[in-house]
């Protein structure tokens, strides 16, 4: 394909992808057990937007603008977040198998949320904690791997893998701890990920985490292909490697520990969501990062919905997600064996 | 690429403030933070300390709740008519209370809000220490009434704030009147056991070596039935896991066993059990499982008095019979139900 030819086809799948999120997005505020038609939807809506007075039932109202909106917001910038993550990680390390949280953030978060939860502290400083224990999860495996003075790749991973591994285990630990009867359901269900209690001041505070390290990895998303290339070539390219992968890591830490804080551990998302991206558009992260944040979100919105209209209690998020990406990544995986021998 | 990015912030800029319209215009919501200041109607405070208006209309306000705990207290206050939605302990209660049977469920333990929002409640009877539950159900203009139920006067004070919310303040009169009776009775036995003579008890939970805190309604059931609860040390309003060492050390004279949570073990594993044979509860067989036939005896409510009588009578067989139980339980199920349900699940107190 040629040059013309492939901007083309970038063109065309992002359009594409734009009015599938856009579909899913009209599709999933007006599904639910709630029954509120499309129309009273949209209507409910344009009012909001125009600060004019509602017409519609009050509890219709409710339900759209102070569940349902806040939800689909939520989880399309969750999703977004977790694949563009996934895909700078993938990109930065050329390593197909690592995910957002591989250098334990989402597992330090928890344990951020699980002391809060155990310390009997309110909503607001839960997520700080688990904002604040996300970022301490990076910083000690970003220190383990410094301590072992070998720039390689794969002792940051190494370190990623130690510090996620004994993160579980300090979780472990406070969900034993935990109230059976109280504390322990919401520690799980915060591991388990949800989009249920999202408010609009908590979105609103996750979405300023969330929008500047995307903008920023997304306009340096030509410096993670020269990365992708290796340290040597980087280097004759012109590139600062220390610098462009240290703000790309912050930024990428950010979006996933922003992500956690406000729908808890999702997993998949970023793993799967950056490869089927790759197959759509190719592997330069100038296109691939804006179209797995269109598909990353498409996908969590489609989620999110099914979670809470199929069956007859509400589903953690990552139950959802495993069941869909598992089986998704494994036909990837047998569509790309032959190039993976 | 950086007009894209703008485009990008401005459309969620806007869906977000369409977001903050909807929290300031959903109506009629008088749950946390946004209590009526009309200053006119009277309001009570919660467990969380929230204030929350009394309508005018509160005999006809209806509830819901996921929350296991506040089911006996519907029945209480004779309002089981106006529960929507329940989350009910056991099968006992369907029977004996129809109409608490035939309600619907929004979750257990965590609320479906899409579900909850459809059958409209006027109000959520909750648990404390969940606020994203009753920052989001107050979202839906539905009231939240936050309950604890640590001791017995935290039952009296659920009876006294639910009693006054939904226009049963007769009924909670009369339900604390009756504990008050109870436990003046229980109490009048208990007074006269010398000091030398107490018990030493500890309540277990669904793990071995997981135990009632110290300010637990459980641990407060044992010094009220005059025993003496080891569990000093964890100052802790929940389940402690202490460990079984802790145990042996502490080497009750009576190990009850919780009936209101499943427990992962049985009696006759501890009394099989080897390292178990030296404690004095196991010598002396004096392990005993909190019945739960009808309702759990342990579990936060008005059947602490019952499950006070109980353990009185596990400790004390000679100063209180199982006849004096029954009386006790037949008050109970009396005072709740209006009849009890021996004959139904052939219960024998004889045998308790």
């Amino acid at each position: 394909m040629g040059r013309e030819g492939s901007k083309k086809r970038y063109i065309v799948v992002m359009l594409a992808a734009a009015a599938v999120l856009a579909a899913l997005a009209v599709v999933s505020l007006c599904a639910g057990k709630y029954s509120v038609s499309a129309g009273e939807t949209i209507s409910i809506l344009g009012r909001a937007v125009f600060h004019k007075d509602q017409i519609a039932d009050p509890m219709k109202v409710n339900v759209v603008l102070g569940l349902r909106l806040p939800r689909v917001l939520a989880s399309a910038l969750v999703g977004a977040a977790l694949s563009l993550s996934g895909a700078c990680y993938q990109g930065i390390f050329k390593n197909p198998l690592v995910s957002p949280d591989f250098l334990g953030v989402s597992s330090g978060a928890c344990i951020g949320a699980a002391l809060a939860i155990l310390l009997g502290l309110g909503a607001g400083l839960i997520s700080v904690f688990a904002f604040a224990g996300g970022i301490l999860a990076v910083l000690i495996s970003a220190s383990v791997a410094a301590a072992m003075k070998n720039r390689s790749d794969i002792v940051l991973v190494l370190s990623g893998i130690i510090v996620g591994s004994l993160m579980s285990s300090i979780l472990g630990f406070v969900k034993f701890a935990a109230d059976p009867d109280t504390q322990l359901a919401s520690i799980t269900y915060w591991t388990m990920g949800s989009f249920a209690y999202v408010s609009a001041k908590e979105l609103s505070a996750a979405a300023l985490v969330i929008v500047v390290p995307a903008a920023v990895l997304l306009a340096m998303s030509w410096w993670i292909d020269v990365l992708s290339l290796g340290e040597e070539e980087a280097k004759t390219l012109g590139a600062d490697v220390k610098r462009i992968r240290a703000l790309a890591i912050v930024c990428s830490t950010l979006l996933t520990a922003a992500s956690v804080c406000l729908a808890g551990t999702i997993g998949w998302v970023g793993l799967v969501i950056p490869h089927l991206s790759r197959m759509l558009i190719g592997a330069g992260s100038r296109r691939l990062l804006p179209v797995s944040c269109l598909a990353g979100a498409s996908f969590m919105l489609l989620v999110d919905t099914l979670t809470r209209t199929v069956g007859a209690v509400e589903m953690p998020v990552s139950i959802m997600t495993g069941i869909i990406g598992a089986p998704f990544f494994l036909w990837l995986l047998y569509r790309r064996r032959e190039r993976m021998l | 690429m950086k007009r894209k990015i703008l485009s990008a912030i401005l459309i969620l800029s806007l869906l977000l403030c369409a977001c903050a319209q909807g929290r300031e215009a959903a109506p009629g919501s008088t749950g946390s933070g946004i209590v009526s200041s009309s200053g006119s109607l009277p309001g009570i405070t919660d467990a969380a300390g929230r204030k929350i208006t009394v309508r005018p209309n509160a005999k006809e306000l209806t509830a819901a709740s996921v929350y296991a705990v506040s089911a006996p207290f519907f029945t209480a206050l004779g309002i089981s008519d106006r529960v929507k939605a329940v989350n009910l302990k056991t099968g006992f209660w369907a029977l004996a209370d129809p109409a608490l049977g035939a309600a619907d469920t929004v979750g257990r333990g965590t609320v479906d809000l899409e579900k909850l929002a459809e059958i409209h409640p006027d109000v959520l009877i909750h648990r404390i220490h969940d606020e994203k539950t009753v920052e989001a159900v107050s979202r839906l203009g539905i009231d939240v009434i936050c309950i604890r139920v640590e001791s017995v006067d935290d039952v009296k004070n659920t009876l006294i704030m639910l009693g006054e919310y939904f226009g049963a303040q007769e009924r909670a009169e009369k339900a604390i009147d009756w504990i008050e009776g109870e436990f003046r009775s229980i109490r009048k036995i208990t007074d006269t056991i010398p000091e030398k003579e107490r018990k030493t008890a500890l309540l277990m939970g669904g793990r071995i070596g997981r135990a009632a805190g110290a300010d637990m309604l459980q641990s407060w059931m044992i010094e009220t039935a005059g025993g003496i609860s080891v569990v000093k040390e964890a100052e802790d309003q929940s389940w402690v896991d202490i460990g079984v060492e802790r145990i042996f050390a502490y080497d009750p004279d009576v190990i009850f066993l919780t009936g209101s949570t499943a427990r992962e073990y049985t009696i006759e594993e501890l009394y099989g059990d080897p390292a178990w044979s030296a404690l004095k509860a196991v010598r002396n067989r004096q392990i005993f499982a909190m019945p739960a036939e009808k309702d759990p005896w342990d579990l936060p409510g008005l059947s602490c008095v019952t499950g006070t009588a109980f353990m009185l009578r596990k400790m004390y067989p000679d100063r209180f019979s199982a006849e004096d139980l029954e009386d006790h339980a037949d008050s109970y199920y009396r005072f709740m139900f209006g009849r009890c349900f021996d004959k139904e699940l052939e219960l024998d107190y004889k045998s308790y």
